[in-house]
């Protein structure tokens, strides 16, 4: 019987087609990469089936785990004007490096005597300082000596009604395990004071539970919209 | 001119190997699915309650609908419906036989109410949450996400009363009714 006679194939493959689409779906990636926004402090958020995106131009406290407090607004126009107001008022000197640092830095968590020193820093000591930062000093009373956290937000205001932009909305970016009435509270009643009732939870999504009330409005909604 | 011919003179495509480059792109793939951020931070809106003292919100509650939910620690929730003569109950988070079940049967009740006359139509199900000192952030969160879950438009988050606060105690005592 004749042997059948097999072609001799190389076993390499072509690595062309295999290059190109990896090339592709790395392209991708780097044109959609969005990497996280820098933070001061690590803040796990809770969840919510809230499908709602962050409004644009916030401002945003920040309450870690044992309730020190940070604060930072979402533009930066608004925040250079802020900390002109607050070196004015404050008589804080600060030079235009530090200034610049406040206005393209993450949150602030210190209180107005250590913010130059705080500023004079580089962005890899910051946050090593902001391990042990104390917070903006916050409480529930009205005085601005004592709640600055109260200070910062009345400037921002202000600023924001001189600018004659419209009025910054809130976000709250509290870790879950925070307690609710010694320290978060301390965030809500100042705001409270200032006349400020609707603000926003920074959340993770959850999936919404199904045979529930809004399980069924979705449902109708989706349904609605085909 | 002359042609640069190969080695032995045949004449095969020039091949460069692909794979070191492959492995490369796989590498910085990996990396940038990690470091994008793939789920979106949202924001749970909330309103609270406006603090002025002319306006006295709870009188106007009606007793049939009212539930007062208190927070305790560990995630542990206390509740009571009503105003005056309350039982306290306790209940959980859990998606079983926890608060969602309360609140849905609460609900089912106040409409009931509703259709029968006994309450208005304009008297919805009104939902007082108090936070004892105990309870964490989270914990809120959750049960607000509740009220939008089960579709309560009516609920309050207020300071909890030194009365609520000995509900829980006397709850953890072993005695869940208390007269008032």
């Amino acid at each position: 019987m004749p042997k059948l006679k097999m072609p001799k194939k190389s076993t390499s493959i072509d690595m062309t087609a295999l290059c190109d689409f990896t090339l592709l779906l790395l392209t991708f990636f780097i044109m959609s990469a969005k990497f996280k926004p820098q933070e001061a402090v690590e803040v796990v958020t809770p969840s919510s089936t809230s499908t709602k995106e962050i409004p644009m131009g916030f401002i945003q406290i920040t309450v870690d785990k044992l309730g020190r407090i940070f604060y930072t607004v979402d533009n930066v126009k608004l925040k250079r004007n802020l900390i002109d107001e607050v070196n004015k008022t404050k008589n804080l000197n600060l030079s235009e490096t530090e200034k610049n640092n406040f206005v393209n830095g993450p949150s602030v968590g210190v209180p107005f005597t250590k913010l130059k020193a705080y500023l004079e820093l580089t962005p890899t000591e910051q946050s090593r300082y902001d391990k042990e930062a104390s917070g903006v000093p916050t409480d529930t009373t009205k005085s601005f000596t004592t709640n600055e956290l109260m200070y910062w937000i009345n400037t921002t205001r202000y600023q924001a009604q001189i600018l004659g932009m419209d009025q910054p909305r809130f976000v709250i970016k509290v870790d879950g395990q925070t307690p609710y009435v010694e320290q978060t509270n301390r965030v809500i009643s100042t705001l409270g004071k200032l006349d400020i009732y609707r603000f926003s939870y920074i959340t993770n999504q959850k999936p919404i539970p199904p045979g529930t009330a809004l399980w069924d409005k979705a449902n109708a909604a989706a349904a609605g919209a085909k | 001119m002359a042609e640069i011919e190969s080695k032995g003179g045949k004449k095969g495509t020039p091949r460069v190997d692909l794979t070191p480059m492959v492995d490369l792109n796989l590498l910085l793939i990996t990396f940038f699915m990690f470091t994008t951020t793939l789920s979106k931070p949202t924001a749970m809106e909330i309103n609270m309650p406006f603090k002025k003292e002319n306006v006295e919100s709870q009188s106007k509650v009606k007793e049939d609908a009212a539930i007062t939910i208190l927070l305790g620690a560990d995630r542990k929730l206390y509740y009571y419906e009503g105003l005056e003569n309350i039982e306290v109950k306790q209940t959980t988070f859990d998606n079983d036989g926890g608060i969602r079940d309360v609140l849905i049967d609460k609900k089912k009740r106040v409409r009931a109410l509703q259709a029968n006359g006994t309450l208005n139509a304009g008297d919805e199900l009104t939902v007082l949450i108090k936070p004892d000192i105990t309870c964490t952030t989270a914990d809120v969160v959750d049960l607000i996400d509740e009220m939008t879950i089960n579709d309560i438009k009516i609920y309050s988050i207020t300071d909890i009363t030194k009365e609520d606060q000995d509900f829980i105690a006397d709850y953890e005592r072993g005695s869940s009714s208390r007269p008032k």
